[in-house]
């Protein structure tokens, strides 16, 4: 066999509690032949090549982002303007912007050279400030000739110029919600909520959030995924419209893109029963690197937006209850509809409230439709407390669990939404665990930059921006974080017979690390260097072009 | 030129698309409609008078577009598709805030305020108000609406009806502000120059103001009738009755016969057991001047009209 390959390791960490540490491996047409010391692979030896590339490094199995969006490919299009240092998939460093006069330069600086075009930026993240908040002035000083609108790091608030006010007519007189004004009532340029972010779209050009989906900004996401160890991930709403699949099949079929993808169809994109048929007419088309037949449900909105349903007593700041976007009666319906076609179910529950009447919704659905192993999952689950963990294992659900979040908005959810007792419960990894709740851990990305280490360190030490510990309890083992960031996420994906760990007949997808992650100081697991990744096989250093 | 926009929602099952339904078949001016979701419009084939794109016209001269995820964009299209449209209604969604749709809706130019309106489930209201995921929802939509229209009033017992009537006015909803579904649509959806709902017009009398909303008369029997008159009488009875049922001696069959009459639908079922025989019937003012028709062999009661309790 001429394409069999040795690879000899440092140390391989294979997840695979059996054998849970190997130093050799052998790999053939994309999956593991062999794996453990030179005694295991000694007898595939003959004719292998040795690629030794790896002998210094550290391997894992490669990390499965549960819940991204691709959109964070196509963002970088368009000017970050983030508090935190980010990387672009050019590998460039963004530097945060620390102040609004830092955003003022930086949006300036960025500026098309079309003087018509409008600039659009992304990532902002005003809740680190101190001081008073941007205003119509701070982004009239970038442009009064041309929009300007900047997206906050949340996807649910918007700041924008006077022309922008204007182009899609809001007056000083307007009766409009989530039109935020001052104390004097004035008008201060922060716009909330769906509806109006998405006529500022509409109206003055489409950002990373309302383009369509290309094969160039999967290929740019790939290369963020690759920096990040990621070789699986998920574009967790997908409009499976022609373009997009295109997209994704143009991308599949190309060996050089170090990624496997899993997109979820959004089920708004499809009226009555037409995902079920879009669903069916695009199960033909998946493969070795692009798996379909998940769907994505939206229930609420945010907690940090004050979209999220909360259960009683609601917001800790007294703010009024968040929105559904499904109603109860109908998320019981789209359950079944989508149930009972076989597809996977993917379900977006911010709130406790929306985690319970998703949880209602499906013992009755299961109750009339059992499957074993449906592995249906509550996607960022960030509420629930013991009791209802303890419903939700016995449904055998899966959750995946938004741990970054408690670094970028636990301070948030301490001071206004959830107060300082049930924010100790936030992604409750512990108390799902402890219930035998399948979990994975994830950054939604573009919401959070896409780093599975970073996520990992997140639910070990949950730790929040200002250095707060939310949950000491909740906390998770370098191990337990590590395997949710590998094969619990491929379980939830109902991949984890293909990846998530490093055994004999799964996809010879790596991690290729620096340090090893079990024995840094779990402080430092954020800095364990990524040096770039193996998927089927085929390495891809991190920077490589995809 | 300025066209009125108005906002039709209601939670789920409040019966929005079946009010689209009943303006597009009857608008006595052609209005524009945009709904959610354009398979769930009941559109008699016969009468589309073309279909381009994504906006469909009628014959009576009305045009329906669905809204897709852009609110603006569709009202663009409908506007240029039918340019003699100087009313359009849109359906919210049955989780949305129609007012907060109404809102971005007339950023749209040469727009004008129309009214929200928020279709009201009288069978559900009850349930939903204590429903502790839908009531903040349920009354966020009617918090700010304009105006009230009540459905399924016809299929629900009096007692509901009035139930559903004092929850809105606990809301802050006026009477002058509720409307019947059917009958009193084109008041409702009329331009807001003291168009008011029956409930308003015929009712607010005396100390209790609904008191008389409704009236219920109770006709004991005391004379056999066949079941062929019993059939033509209850044919002919006037629109405003409600609900009808007891139970009636025939005299062409061995059992007394159950009728059953709420608005249009009708059962006529062998009553079990042998329970008194007459007639209760529930309906709104005015109170008609009912003939019993002795010759069918009931015996004249006197009616005895009395307010729902």
């Amino acid at each position: 066999m001429s394409d069999r390959t040795l690879i000899v390791a440092r140390r391989i960490h294979t997840m695979n509690p059996a054998a849970p540490v190997a130093t050799h491996l052998i790999h053939r047409e994309g999956r593991i032949e062999a794996i453990g010391d030179l005694e295991a692979v000694a007898p595939f030896l003959d004719g292998a090549m040795r690629d030794d590339r790896f002998a210094d490094a550290i391997l894992l199995p490669g990390f499965v982002e549960g819940h991204s969006h691709f959109a964070e490919g196509i963002a970088w299009r368009f000017p970050y303007v983030g508090f935190f240092d980010r990387n672009a998939p050019d590998g460039r460093v963004h530097k945060g912007l620390k102040t609004i006069a830092e955003v003022v330069a930086g949006l300036r600086a960025s500026a098309p050279a079309d003087a018509a075009a409008p600039i659009l930026a992304w990532g902002f993240d005003p809740i680190y400030f101190d001081g008073p908040r941007m205003t119509l002035a701070d982004l009239d000083a970038v442009a009064t000739d041309r929009p300007v609108a900047v997206t906050h790091a949340s996807g649910h608030t918007m700041n924008v110029n006077s022309a922008v006010l204007e182009l899609i007519g809001i007056t000083e007189a307007a009766e409009l919600d989530g039109l935020q004004r001052d104390a004097d009532g004035r008008i201060t340029g922060e716009l909330m909520g769906p509806e109006l972010i998405g006529r500022v779209r509409r109206m003055i050009g489409a950002d990373a959030f309302a383009m369509g989906l290309d094969a160039d900004g999967i290929r740019s996401f790939a290369s963020l995924a690759c920096r990040a160890g990621v070789t699986t991930a998920t574009d967790l709403v997908a409009d499976f419209s022609e373009g997009s699949i295109e997209a994704y099949q143009q991308v599949a079929q190309d060996d050089d893109v170090p990624l496997r993808m899993v997109p979820a169809l959004g089920f708004f994109f499809y009226p009555g029963d037409s995902g079920v048929r879009r669903l069916a007419e695009l199960r033909a088309l998946a493969g070795p690197k692009l798996h379909l037949g998940m769907v994505k449900l939206v229930v609420d909105g945010s907690i940090q937006g004050f979209t999220a349903r909360l259960r009683w007593p609601g917001y800790h700041n007294g703010a009024p209850n968040g929105l559904w976007y499904i109603a109860p009666a109908q998320l019981e319906a789209l359950i079944e509809l989508y149930h009972c076609a076989g597809a996977h179910l993917h379900i977006h529950t911010n709130g406790d409230e929306a985690s319970e009447a998703t949880v209602a919704a499906m013992e009755r659905v299961l109750a009339r439709h059992p499957r074993p192993d449906h592995r249906h999952t509550l996607q960022h689950c960030q509420m629930p407390d013991a009791a209802l963990y303890r419903r939700i294992a016995a449904l055998g659900l899966c959750c995946n669990l938004f741990s970054n979040h408690i670094y970028y908005w636990g301070d948030e959810h301490v001071a206004k939404t959830m107060g300082p007792t049930r924010a100790q419960r936030l992604s409750a990894a512990r108390t799902a665990t402890m219930y035998g709740v399948p979990i994975a851990l994830h950054s939604d990305a573009p919401v959070t930059p896409l780093g599975p280490l970073f996520t990992a360190w997140c639910a070990v030490m949950r730790r929040t921006a200002s250095g707060r510990v939310l949950g000491e309890n909740e906390r998770l083992t370098v191990a337990e974080a590590l395997r949710a960031v590998t094969l619990g996420a491929a379980y939830t994906l109902k991949l984890d017979h293909l990846i998530g760990s490093l055994e004999i007949g799964k996809y010879a997808d790596f991690a290729v690390l620096e340090h090893d992650p079990f024995e840094v100081d779990p402080e430092d697991l954020p800095k364990v260097g990524v040096r770039g990744t193996v998927v089927g096989g085929r390495y891809a250093a991190a920077g490589s072009p995809a | 030129m300025t066209v009125a926009l108005d906002v039709l929602g209601g939670f789920l099952g409040a019966g929005k698309t079946a009010t689209i339904n009943r303006l597009l078949s009857s608008a006595p001016v052609p209005i524009g409609v945009i709904v959610n979701d354009f398979g769930a419009v009941n559109v008699d084939e016969a009468l589309i008078a073309q279909a381009g794109g994504d906006v469909v016209g009628l014959t009576n001269g009305c045009v329906c577009c669905a809204v897709g995820d852009d609110l603006g964009g569709a009202i663009g299209r409908l506007r240029q598709a039918a340019p003699a449209v100087t009313r359009i209604v849109v359906e919210a969604s049955g989780v949305g805030d129609p007012r907060r749709i109404a809102q971005i809706a007339r950023l749209e130019r040469d727009l004008a305020h129309g009214l929200v309106i928020v279709a009201v489930n009288v069978r559900d209201l009850a349930g939903q108000l204590a429903d502790p995921y839908l009531a903040d929802t349920v009354q966020r939509q009617l918090a700010r609406a304009d105006r009230c229209l009540l459905t399924h009033a016809d299929v629900v017992p009096a007692a509901r009806l009035r139930q559903a009537v004092a929850l809105l006015e606990r809301l802050g909803i006026g009477p002058e502000r509720m409307f019947l579904a059917g009958e009193e649509d084109q008041a409702c959806f009329a331009p807001a120059s003291g168009a008011s709902g029956r409930f308003s017009a015929e009712a607010v009398t005396g100390d209790a103001p609904h008191a008389d909303l409704f009236w219920r008369r109770h006709w004991p029997q005391a004379r056999r009738v066949t079941r062929a008159a019993l059939e033509a009488w209850l044919g002919g009875l006037p629109e405003q009755i409600l609900r009808i049922k007891g139970i009636v001696s025939v005299a062409d069959h061995d059992h007394p016969v159950l009728v059953q009459r709420a608005g249009a639908a009708q059962t006529l079922a062998e009553a079990p057991g042998t329970q008194p025989c007459g007639l209760v019937a529930i309906g709104r003012p005015p109170l008609p001047d009912l003939t019993w028709p002795d010759t069918t062999g009931f015996d004249v009661a006197i009616p005895t009209g009395e307010p729902v309790r």
